[in-house]
């Protein structure tokens, strides 16, 4: 016996814009917290 | 009806889910399971009508919702410059009911942070592909020169980081562009779906490589100025002309439309050049990333600390709170307490470098990070798989809790430092022990937040 599959339809579980965000730290940075951004 | 990922989309499946950003827009998205499941479909060459065949026989659902589910999804993706379509348009009858709401770019990076360090996935990683550079910035770290991998070690260590789940990808050197093979570097990385960065100097990027940078997934150019003219940056780089390159390349990315951010590394030297930066970072339209951290070299010489802010000067950076915001570096504990949701800072791990980030260095070494001169494994030797989830000295690394720290653990000040390991192995007693510099930065932040009570 087959076991359907729950169905969500498909969609984004998140997303946004990071435009204003400034990435990371100046080359030996910290990857860390690559995604620990700051608005400019 | 033919549908197309956008070639300057990067993206990743991560626990079953596709992690996506497009480089054009800088729209981030992490899909549900189902959306994650078409986009691979899509990605095999699906057409439309085999995606909704396929939704209605794999759920079991009538051919009208699956219809109408495909087509909520396109609409969604392609609003946010995920997917082209032939030249056709996907009608948005009563679409937006189904679109998600979307929330701060910030926190859809921070979820996908926290996902990486729970699961042990290196999703960011930093490659250093050359020693050589054509400045000679009188602060830089990197001191010797060897044989730089070559582009086919670079391509097989490519595939093997795509595989282990890395999505965001940093190259620098050095010089990235003193490499002649770094145009097939860009290309070979973004043929894997990478959304990469380029750190450079930006004197050695032609309009060629800007329209080979414009069709890719390279999500910014990182490019350091040392002032706002060219006495001071050419007298820090010790090239003449080279601000005027850099300011040249600054403007043909920007123009190609390319995000560019401008590095600040503050120095005695430069730091009254800090506002009149800030204002050229503007009129250019660029990001400033301004930092206070200058390091040893690593080869372990102390000789660039006499370059570094003096007291004075770092208490102003730091009283300054709308220019220190800028600063996008490590963060201190109390904030990875935050986001860890931890109730017990101790029993925190000292750094997530390791966890969900690393750096290769240009001879194939890999360490937990480009400031943490700590091997943990030799790329010509050993596969990345092998190092990422076999190295004793990495799994050794990662169950290092703060409590371990000889110095800090009863440290009063140590909520609000952002104590480096890699500093405290290069410049302070060891690995366990203190960073000065840290100290330093933290006692100021101290003595501030205790006179503003």
């Amino acid at each position: 016996m087959t076991v359907k599959k729950v169905y969500t339809p498909p969609k984004a579980k998140m997303k946004g814009d990071t435009k204003r965000l400034v990435v990371a730290a100046i080359h030996k940075g910290c990857p860390s917290s690559a995604a620990r951004v700051k608005k400019g | 009806m033919k549908i197309k990922i956008n070639k300057r989309t990067g993206w990743r499946l991560i626990n079953d889910k596709v992690v996506a950003f497009n480089c054009s827009n800088q729209k981030i998205v992490i899909w549900n399971e189902t959306a994650s499941a078409v986009w691979g479909k899509i990605v095999s060459g699906a057409k439309y009508s085999q995606i909704v065949k396929w939704i209605s026989n794999e759920y079991r659902i009538d051919a009208v919702t699956a219809k109408k589910d495909t087509d909520a999804f396109i609409y969604e993706a392609m609003q946010m410059g995920f997917i082209e379509i032939n030249g056709q348009q996907i009608k948005n009858d009563g679409h937006s009911e189904y679109a998600s709401t979307e929330t701060e770019g910030e926190n859809v990076l921070l979820a996908i942070e926290m996902d990486a360090i729970k699961h042990l996935i290196p999703f960011a990683i930093t490659f250093e592909t050359t020693y050589a550079c054509n400045e000679k910035c009188v602060h830089c770290y990197m001191g010797k020169r060897q044989f730089s991998l070559r582009l086919f070690e670079i391509k097989r260590i490519l595939n093997e980081i795509a595989e282990e789940g890395c999505l965001f990808l940093s190259f620098t050197g050095g010089e990235f562009f003193m490499r002649k093979d770094a145009v097939e570097i860009i290309r070979h990385a973004s043929n894997l779906h990478f959304v990469i960065d380029i750190l450079s100097n930006g004197t050695l990027i032609s309009e060629e490589i800007i329209t080979v940078l414009a069709k890719h997934s390279v999500r910014r150019v990182q490019i350091s100025l040392y002032g706002a003219n060219e006495k001071i940056h050419d007298f820090i780089t010790l090239v003449p002309g080279s601000f005027r390159q850099s300011l040249k390349s600054i403007k043909n990315l920007k123009e190609a439309g390319i995000k560019v951010e401008i590095a600040f590394p503050m120095m005695r030297i430069n730091f009254d050049e800090r506002y009149k930066v800030k204002k050229l970072t503007e009129k250019l339209g660029c990001m400033l990333s301004p930092s206070p951290i200058i390091t040893a070299r690593n080869n372990g010489s102390g000789d660039t600390f006499s370059l570094r802010l003096s007291d004075e000067q770092l208490e102003k950076f730091l009283a300054d709170d709308d220019f220190s915001s800028l600063y996008a570096g490590r963060k201190p504990f109390q904030d990875h307490q935050f986001y860890m949701g931890l109730s017990d800072i101790s029993s925190a791990p000292p750094c997530y470098s390791g966890f969900n980030s690393c750096a290769i260095t240009p001879i194939g070494k890999v360490l937990p990070c480009n400031q943490f001169l700590y091997e943990v494994g030799d790329l010509k030797k050993d596969s990345f798989s092998v190092i990422w989830h076999k190295s004793k000295l990495l799994n050794s690394l990662r169950s290092l809790q703060i409590k371990d720290l000889v110095n800090c653990r009863k440290c009063k000040m140590l909520s609000l430092c952002a104590r480096c390991p890699g500093l405290a192995l290069l410049e302070g007693k060891g690995l366990l022990y203190s960073s000065p510099e840290n100290c330093r930065i933290t006692s100021m932040l101290y003595k501030l937040k205790k006179e503003r009570r």
